[in-house]
C-alpha cells in the first residue's frame, strides 16, 4: 500500500505552509522577497524600465516571446508616464499581493510587473512544446488522430473543443510536494457521480510523494489495489476516448507533462476497446472486439496450454498432429516446460530490447531474431518448430491487446500459468486461470467491480461489451460510472 | 495479510497435488493407435496374441511405425509386456480402433471391452471391429504408416454411408448389456494385398456368431433405425439376365408395429419408407420423368427387398443373434411384469417378424 497522508495532518500542513509563506517580511519591498526568492535562479530574467520605474521578473524560456513582446514590452515603450496607471489598470494585468502567489505565477510562466508598491501577473505563458501529433501508443485507422502531448493546456484545449458545455468542470489539484505538478479532474456536472469526483479528489489531494511525472504513476498512486498485477485504470493518449469517457459519465485525471490521460472508474474489459470499434459499422467493431477478446485468451493461455499438451495429456490431440508434433520435438533435449520458458524469454528478450533500441539498429533486432532465433535454434535442435509457432502467435495475439499496460500484465501471469502447466498439466492451467479470476473479480476501480458488466452481471452494459452495438440501442451509460442521469438525451 | 494467506494457499495446493505428477513428455511415449487380439498358438485357452503398432521419433523429420506383439493373459498385461520390448513408454490414449480375430472374438470379448471402458486414458468412441481370419493379418495389408489411422477413416467413410453399422465402446457395451439386442459391429478383411470392408459380424452375448454381407448389412441398417442417405445396387432376374437398379436414397425410416393377441405377441411389423433418386436402370423403360411411370420400378424394389429382409431375419434366427433387437421391440410394448416372464432366448425364434417396404422414387437422376 502506498502511504497516503491522513487529512487532518493535511490541513495542518496546509495551513502551516500558508502561515509561513504569508509571513510578512517588513523590511522587504515585494519585488526584493522575489529576487531573494529567485536567487540562483540563473534562467531567470528581470528586466527594468527606468523611466516608468518598473520592473519585469519572469522566466524567458516559459514566455511566449512573441506575446510578450506585443503585450507587455511594446505598450510599456509606448506609454507616456502619466498613462502608466491606467495602462495598468486594464483588466489583463492582475494586481496580486502575495509573495507566494507572485513566485507561483512566475514559474506557471507568467511575468510579474513591479510598480513602486504594486504587482501584475501578466500571463503570456508559451514554453516550448511539441506539435499535436498522432498518438504513438494508440493509433487509430479510422477517426481523428490527433493525441495528446505533455502540455496540459494544450490536452484541456483539445478536450474543451470537444465537450463543448459550460457543465465540463475542471479541479486543479497540484500533486507532489516538490514538483507540484498540475492534475486537472474533469467531469461533466449532472452527469458524473459528485462521490466519485470528491473520492477521487481527495486520493488525489492524500499522495505523498516528491514528485509525478506521469499519469501511469498517477494512476497506481491512486488505485484501489497498488499491489495488484492488474491497472485499474485506464489511461489514453486520444481526446475522443476521453470526450467519450466524459459523457459516459467517468472522470478524467490530466497530469501535466503527461500525455496519458486517466479515466475512472475503469472495468477490465475497457482495456480492450479501441476508439475504432465505434467509428466502424456496428458488426465490424463487434468482430474486432471478439477477435481481441480471443487473441487475449490464446495469449495467456496457448504456450501453457502446449506444454501441458506435450508434457501430460498427449491424447487430448489428433493422432496426425501428435505425430507432428513428437517428430518436431524428437531432437529437443530440454522437457517441453523449459524448451516453452527459454523461447518466451527469449521473445521477451527481443521485445524489450525492439523497445528501448533507436529505429535505426532496431531493424538489426528483427534480423537477429527472425532468422537467428527463430530458423537456427530449431536446425540446432535446441527447440521444436511447432513451438517457435506457439510462442510467435502468443506473441502476436499479445499486442492485440490494445492497452499496452495490460497486455504487459497478461504477460506476465503467462509465465505463471506455464509454470503450473509444466507442474500440473491442464490442472494447473485450471488452478492458474482460476486464481486470475479469483484476482480479477475482487479489484475494484473507484468502488466499481473490475470485472462488469460480466460479473456483477449488468445486462444493460452488454450492448457495449463483447458487443458494440447500434448506436440506436445505446441508450443508457455504463453502470459502473454510477451516473446520476442514466439513461442517454433524456432528461 | 490476504495476499499471504492466498500464496499459501496456493503453495499448499501445488505441494499437495505433486503426486498427481503423471508426467508423460510424447516424445518418449509409443501410442498405440490399433490393438489386435488373437487367440495364442498356446494350447493355453485364457492365452491371447496382442499384436500393436505405434509410431517411433527416433529419426528428426519421419516417423516409422513399429509392430510388436505378445502373449499374454490380459489387455494390461500385454501392454506392459509390449512396453518391455521397445525404449518407448507404451501408452493407449490414442487407440483408433481394437480388432478381434474371428477365432478370439467367438470366445466372447467382454474381458477386452470391460478393460478398456475402465481405462481413463482411452475415449468412448474407440472402434470394435471384427477381422475375418487373423486379426494380426490386417496389420500386414496396410499400405500407410498410420494403422490405427488408416482403419478408422475406412470405416468412418463406410459408417457414414450407412454401409456397415457404426460400433464403437460405447455402442458395444450398451447393447450387450441392455436387455433384448445384440451387439453387430463392422467387419473387415483381407483380400489378396488390401484390407476392405467385408460387412457387419453379429454377436450373441459378447461372442462372435456370424455375418453379414455389406448388402445385409444395409438392410439390417434400414431396419434398425433411420437413415439419412446411402444406396443401394438393386438386381432383379429376368428373362435375359438382370436388371441392375442403383437407387440413391436420403431418407429411410422404419416403422414398428408390434401385434398381440389377448396377452401374448402376434407378430412384429416394420414397415420401412424410403425416398430416393434412381439413378442407374439398365432396364430403363422410363420415358421422361412422370412419377407414374416409376411405380413398376418402385413395386420391383419393394419386393427384393422384401424378400432380401426375410432372408436376413433366416440369417438372424439361425445365428441366434438378435441384432434387430426384435427382443428389445417386445419389451418395449409390454409391462415389466410380462417381459420377465417372457423367456428372452425364444423370442427371436418364436415371434413372426413381418417386414415391409414403401419404395418412393422421387425421380431419375439430373436429366439435362
Amino acid at each position: 500500500m502506498i502511504r497516503r497522508k491522513p487529512k487532518k495532518l493535511i490541513k495542518k500542513l496546509k495551513e502551516l505552509n500558508d502561515q509561513q509563506q504569508s509571513e510578512p517580511s517588513l523590511d522587504l519591498s515585494l519585488y526584493e522577497q522575489v529576487v531573494n526568492e529567485l536567487e540562483g535562479c540563473s534562467d531567470s530574467e528581470d528586466v527594468f524600465f527606468p523611466e516608468h520605474h518598473v520592473h519585469f521578473v519572469f522566466f524567458n524560456h516559459l514566455v511566449d516571446t512573441d506575446r510578450f513582446k506585443a503585450e507587455i514590452l511594446d505598450p510599456f515603450y509606448h506609454v507616456h508616464k502619466e498613462e502608466l496607471d491606467s495602462l495598468l489598470n486594464r483588466s489583463f494585468y492582475k494586481p496580486v499581493t502575495e509573495l507566494k502567489k507572485i513566485i507561483e505565477g512566475v514559474l506557471d510562466g507568467q511575468v510579474a510587473i513591479f510598480n513602486q508598491e504594486r504587482v501584475f501577473l501578466v500571463n503570456v505563458a508559451g514554453p516550448e512544446k511539441r506539435n499535436i501529433q498522432p498518438s504513438e501508443t494508440e493509433t487509430t485507422i479510422t477517426g481523428p488522430h490527433e493525441g495528446f502531448i505533455e502540455s496540459g493546456e494544450t490536452n484541456l484545449s483539445m478536450i474543451r473543443r470537444r465537450v463543448k458545455t459550460s457543465r465540463l468542470k475542471v479541479n486543479k489539484l497540484p500533486v507532489g510536494e516538490v514538483t507540484k505538478t498540475n492534475a486537472y479532474l474533469l467531469y461533466i456536472k449532472g452527469i458524473a457521480n459528485e462521490e466519485l469526483v470528491s473520492e477521487l479528489t481527495d486520493r488525489i489531494e492524500r499522495i505523498e510523494i516528491d514528485a509525478v511525472y506521469d499519469a501511469h504513476m498517477l494512476s497506481q498512486l491512486i488505485e484501489d489495489q497498488p499491489n495488484s498485477l492488474f491497472p485499474q485504470f485506464i489511461a489514453r493518449e486520444r481526446p475522443d476516448s476521453i470526450a467519450a469517457g466524459l459523457v459516459e459519465g467517468k472522470i478524467i485525471i490530466l497530469l501535466e507533462g503527461s500525455p496519458a490521460v486517466i479515466i475512472a472508474p475503469s472495468s477490465f474489459f475497457d482495456f480492450f476497446e479501441t476508439g475504432d470499434d465505434y467509428y466502424q459499422r456496428w458488426l465490424t467493431g463487434t468482430a474486432t472486439r471478439l477477435l481481441r477478446f480471443g487473441a487475449f485468451i490464446i495469449t495467456i493461455a496457448f504456450t501453457a496450454l502446449y506444454v501441458s499438451v506435450t508434457s501430460y495429456h498427449y491424447e487430448m490431440i489428433p493422432e496426425s498432429l501428435l505425430t507432428t508434433l513428437a517428430v518436431s520435438r524428437g531432437k529437443v533435449p530440454f522437457d517441453p516446460i523449459y524448451e516453452a520458458l527459454l523461447m518466451e524469454i527469449t521473445i521477451e528478450f527481443l521485445r524489450e530490447a525492439g523497445a528501448r533500441l533507436p529505429t535505426k539498429v532496431g531493424q538489426t533486432i528483427g534480423i537477429v531474431g527472425g532468422i537467428v532465433i527463430g530458423q537456427a535454434a530449431v536446425q540446432a535442435g535446441i527447440t521444436s518448430n511447432v513451438l517457435i509457432i506457439v510462442v510467435a502467435i502468443s506473441a502476436i495475439a499479445s499486442f492485440v491487446v490494445p492497452s499496452y499496460i495490460m497486455s504487459a500484465s497478461i504477460r506476465l501471469a503467462r509465465f505463471g500459468l506455464i509454470l503450473l502447466a509444466g507442474l500440473l498439466g491442464n490442472l494447473g492451467i485450471v488452478i492458474g486461470l482460476t486464481i486470475i479470476v479469483i484476482h480479477l473479480s475482487s479489484l475494484t476501480s473507484v468502488g466499481a467491480p473490475y470485472l462488469a458488466p460480466l460479473s456483477p452481471f449488468f445486462p444493460s452494459d452488454w450492448k457495449d461489451f463483447l458487443l458494440r452495438a447500434p448506436y440506436k440501442m445505446m441508450k443508457s451509460r455504463p453502470t459502473i460510472s454510477r451516473s446520476p442521469k442514466k439513461r442517454k438525451l433524456k432528461e | 495479510m490476504r495476499n499471504l494467506k492466498l500464496l499459501v494457499i496456493v503453495f499448499s495446493l501445488i505441494f499437495l497435488l505433486l503426486g498427481c505428477n503423471d508426467q508423460k513428455i510424447i516424445e518418449n511415449l509409443g501410442f498405440m493407435s490399433v490393438m489386435c487380439f488373437d487367440k495364442a498358438s498356446d494350447s493355453d485357452e485364457e492365452k491371447m496374441l496382442v499384436t500393436s503398432t505405434f509410431p517411433s521419433f527416433s529419426d528428426e523429420s519421419t516417423s516409422t511405425e513399429i509392430k510388436l506383439d505378445t502373449v499374454a493373459y490380459s489387455k494390461k498385461e500385454a501392454e506392459k509386456q509390449l512396453s518391455a520390448k521397445t525404449e518407448q513408454q507404451i501408452v493407449n490414449g490414442q487407440i483408433r480402433s481394437l480388432i478381434f480375430g474371428e477365432e478370439f472374438a467367438s470366445d466372447g470379448i467382454n474381458r477386452i471391452i470391460q478393460s478398456v471402458e475402465r481405462d481413463r486414458e482411452i475415449g468412448s468412441q474407440v472402434k470394435v471391429v471384427v477381422a475375418e481370419g487373423e486379426a494380426s493379418a490386417i496389420l500386414e495389408s496396410i499400405p500407410i504408416e498410420s494403422t490405427g489411422n488408416y482403419v478408422d477413416k475406412m470405416l468412418k467413410k463406410d459408417t457414414d454411408k450407412f454401409t456397415i453399422p457404426y460400433a464403437d465402446i460405447h455402442h458395444f457395451s450398451r447393447d450387450l448389456l441392455d436387455d433384448g439386442i445384440d451387439p453387430v459391429v463392422p467387419l473387415i478383411g483381407v483380400e489378396g494385398k488390401d484390407v476392405v470392408v467385408k460387412g457387419s459380424a453379429l454377436f450373441r452375448g459378447d461372442q462372435y456368431v456370424g455375418n453379414l454381407t455389406i448388402p445385409e448389412s444395409k438392410i439390417l441398417l434400414l431396419l434398425i433405425g433411420k437413415v439419412k442417405s446411402s444406396d443401394l445396387v438393386v438386381k432383379i432376374p429376368q428373362e435375359s439376365g438382370y436388371r441392375n437398379f442403383f437407387f440413391s436414397y436420403n431418407h429411410s425410416k422404419p416403422k414398428v408395429n408390434v401385434k398381440k393377441n389377448g396377452a401374448g405377441i402376434k407378430e412384429i411389423r416394420i414397415h420401412v419408407t424410403m425416398e430416393g433418386a434412381l439413378l442407374e436402370d439398365t432396364g430403363s423403360h422410363i420415358k421422361g420423368d412422370s412419377p407414374t411411370n416409376y411405380k413398376e420400378v418402385e413395386k420391383l424394389i419393394d419386393r427384393h427387398l422384401t424378400n432380401e429382409a426375410a432372408k436376413l431375419i433366416e440369417i438372424l434366427k439361425e445365428k441366434q443373434a438378435d441384432s434387430l433387437g426384435v427382443s428389445r421391440i417386445v419389451r418395449n410394448s409390454v409391462s415389466y411384469g410380462q417381459w420377465k416372464s417372457m423367456k428372452e432366448e425364444d423370442l427371436l425364434e418364436k415371434v413372426p417378424v413381418n417386414i415391409s417396404f414403401n419404395v418412393v422414387v422421387r425421380d431419375n437422376g439430373m436429366l439435362q
